[in-house]
């Protein structure tokens, strides 16, 4: 009769399996324990961790190190994985337009044209021609109203104002005349003075109708085929806005650049292919699935891609010990994306919706370091250590304790760095495959396409369901539920949009929708997840055939992600698969499965 | 002290003398008030679009006159002016502390607690928090 721990250490957590192995070829499993990894995986700091959870799972089961006979311990191979985006497009204006400005309390209603005159001109000002006023933070607005009454009182013809500070529906309601007022307008004192402008305000609940077509500005403006085509861009940011300001100046347009993002090379056993990374996820995607095996991949210097996969070839080289010349990317996930970027000559603080290209890459290595952190363990213990073996091996033994699989059993190790693939088929054979492109890369797209520029604020709306707060002691939940509150929550909580966190609700301070941030969180899994599942699967399936493996368990951190199984049992049910969070031993849910394949590995021997 | 219960609030109000409907605002109750700052709350209010009524009622402090104002407005929130002090209260959290308080902080605080005070009603998201 043996006690036999395996223990798997991870890139996040160290599990522990704890079990006694009768002498009849009896397993019996005494529990588990789980703590944070101490120390970068595959280094001896990783031994304190390891001795914390054993000694926690074997207190559970009333004994202590003395008791063990035997310590299993995963021969890791690493897999460091890293992201990085390049936009690759640009949208510059010059001094023509406030694109995405769309303050939330514009004045009075219609359209108006005119030259742009600020208003302490106005007293001075010659009688022909239509002006659009602009009232700067130094006017008071009773007294911008009563300057422009007057104007109107000496037949002066204005047609719409320009205000910086929220005050549009002050000073329009007290104008003598009812002319549209944009207002909010920060950098007023870029307005390009004496050029034609165009102010339209929509009424409530509408969107304006003429700055938002391309014939209109054409009309206003006097524009030939060319120039229209030229400002067509302004048109389409423009579209569903409440209110807009469009000016004419003698150079003035919006380009829409395409930002060189260099290329990436990806050497296959007898060909190199190079790809533009402006070229789009598709064109990448394509490239790198052409690749029967990958050798390395490489990207052009001084590019935000290029930086990333020099740089996750240098962590790897520290860990290791080799030189980063001689590590090899073997995987990568590019992805299409939208950002708001902050458009550069933006006369309002406002931003656009660039394209970009979100890129994940992945380095793995032979090299097992596991040996000297198996000798200091053994001697901090006094217990045999033995490597007992690869990962993804164990991992699918375990998975196989799930009430409900049968082979050939998928196991998809969904983590933080990477996706890793293992299939176990009847006849004992294991292929695996280690992808690109994991948790990290989820956190990534949802804070870049949500603008948050805050990585914290992303993996909590990554992890946690959203809820809107509609008064101060009610929130409607994703499903449309509403949960009550005794006492009423704080002010700066109203009317947004929370985060449910396991520490509290969470304010989203950006003024978006539930429904959109629901809808980029979902997405952002499921082009990053399902993508890999669906490329591993077609890996290492028997024939390329999906449908030949009819169960796929999730394990790993991202599999108790509240919503990726789902997800994945939507997509792969299409195929006949069965998909779903693995349960390890009926108990563990999707964890702790490498740790008792280790254990359950003892049999064999 | 308990929350009040939403207790019926006859729809008329009696004006110089006449009953006439209520129509939905906020209410403002002033009592020695300074009027600039009257002035910048009710600015805050008109630029987000909400109506708003003032009313000069007996009392003696700007959390008693905005507790009367949510207590009789149809959009449940009230402002209390009582000299140099302003505060906002919703009929819903009356038993709190008021939702926003103004003690002499600067022009745009009050311009901002106006806005607010609407925001309330427009279940928009504060301002200068």
């Amino acid at each position: 009769m043996k006690v036999i721990a395996g223990v798997d250490i991870g890139n996040s957590t160290t599990e522990v399996c704890l079990a006694r192995l009768h002498d009849d070829k009896r397993l019996e499993f005494l529990g588990s324990a789980l703590t944070v990894t101490t120390g970068m995986k595959g280094t001896v700091d990783n031994v304190k961790g390891v001795v914390t959870a054993l000694k926690e799972a074997l207190e559970k089961a009333g004994l202590d190190l003395t008791d063990l006979d035997m310590i299993r311990l995963n021969e890791a191979a690493p897999v460091i994985g890293d992201t990085a985006m390049e936009t690759i497009t640009e949208t510059i204006i010059t001094e023509s337009t406030m694109i995405g400005h769309d303050p939330s309390t514009p004045g009075g209603m219609g359209l108006g044209i005119g030259e742009v005159i600020p208003i302490k001109e106005l007293a001075h000002c010659n009688k022909k021609g239509s002006y659009v006023v602009l009232v700067d933070s130094s006017w008071n607005f009773e007294h911008a109203a009563v300057e422009i009454n007057k104007a109107f009182s000496e037949n002066l013809l204005i047609t719409g104002v320009i205000v910086q500070k929220d005050e549009g529906v002050l000073i329009s309601n007290r104008l003598v005349k009812r002319l549209p007022v944009v207002d909010e307008v920060k950098y007023i004192d870029r307005v390009p003075l004496h050029c034609q402008a165009a102010v339209e305000v929509a009424d409530t609940g509408q969107s304006i109708q003429v700055l938002s077509n391309p014939y209109g500005i054409a009309s206003i403006f006097h524009l030939d085929a060319a120039q229209t085509r030229r400002i067509a861009p302004i048109a389409k940011s423009l579209v569903g806005n409440r209110s807009a300001v469009v000016i004419r100046t003698p150079e003035g347009e919006v380009k829409e650049r395409i930002l060189p993002a260099g290329t990436v090379h990806i050497r296959g056993e007898e060909e190199i292919v190079s790809v533009a990374v402006d070229a789009g996820a598709e064109v990448i995607m394509q490239a790198v699935e052409g690749f029967q095996t990958i050798q390395d991949i490489q990207g052009e210097k001084d590019t935000n891609v290029g930086n990333m996969l020099k740089q996750v070839k240098e962590s790897m080289a520290e860990l290791t010990g080799e030189s980063a010349d001689s590590i090899r990317i073997r995987d990568m996930l590019a992805v299409d994306t939208e950002i708001p970027i902050r458009v550069q000559g933006g006369l309002a603080g406002e931003k656009c919706m660039e394209k970009a290209v979100g890129i994940a890459a992945m380095v793995q290595t032979d090299k097992l370091p596991m040996q000297k952190v198996a000798e200091r363990l053994q001697k901090e213990t006094g217990v045999y250590v033995k490597i007992a073996g690869i990962e993804a091996v164990m991992a699918s033994l375990g998975a196989m304790t799930t009430p409900g699989v049968t082979l050939p059993l998928a196991v998809l190790d969904l983590g933080g760095g990477s996706t890793d693939a293992a299939i176990l088929e009847k006849n004992g054979i294991v292929r695996t495959v280690h992808l690109a492109g994991a948790g990290e890369l989820v956190t990534m797209l949802i804070n870049l396409e949500l603008g948050l520029e805050e990585r914290f604020m992303a993996e909590q709306i990554k992890r946690f369901p959203l809820a809107k707060v509609e008064s101060l002691y009610q929130i409607r939940l994703e499903n449309g539920s509403i949960q009550f509150f005794d006492s009423p929550l704080e002010r700066r909580l109203f009317a947004r949009v929370v985060v449910l966190t396991d520490k509290g609700m969470l304010p989203i301070e950006k003024e978006l929708t539930l429904e959109k941030i629901a809808a980029v969180r979902k997405e952002a899994k499921k082009k990053v997840f399902l993508q890999n599942i669906l490329r591993a699967l077609k890996i290492t399936a028997p024939e390329g055939e999906l449908r030949r493996i009819p169960n796929v368990v999730l394990v790993g951190g991202s599999a108790l992600d509240f919503e990726i199984p789902q997800l994945a049992l939507e997509e792969l049910l299409k195929y006949k698969v069965v998909a779903g969070r693995a349960n390890i031993r009926k108990v563990e849910g999707p964890r702790n499965a490498v740790a008792t394949g280790l254990v359950l590995s003892s049999l064999s021997e | 002290m308990p929350l009040l219960q939403d207790s019926y609030c006859p729809p008329f109000q009696n004006r110089g003398g006449r009953m006439e409907m209520k129509k939905p605002a906020i209410e403002i109750c002033i009592h020695q008030g300074v009027e600039a700052l009257l002035c910048e709350v009710l600015a805050g209010i008109e630029e987000e679009g909400v109506p708003f009524q003032v009313t000069e009622i007996q009392e003696t402090s700007a959390a008693a006159l905005a507790r009367k104002g949510a207590e009789q407005s149809l959009l449940q929130v009230g402002i209390g002016i009582y000299r140099d002090q302003v505060c906002v209260q919703y009929r819903g959290a009356i038993a709190q502390k008021p939702l926003f308080e103004y003690i002499g902080q600067e022009d745009t605080f009050l311009r901002n607690l106006g806005s607010n005070a609407a925001r309330i009603v427009k279940k928009k998201t504060f301002k200068g928090l």
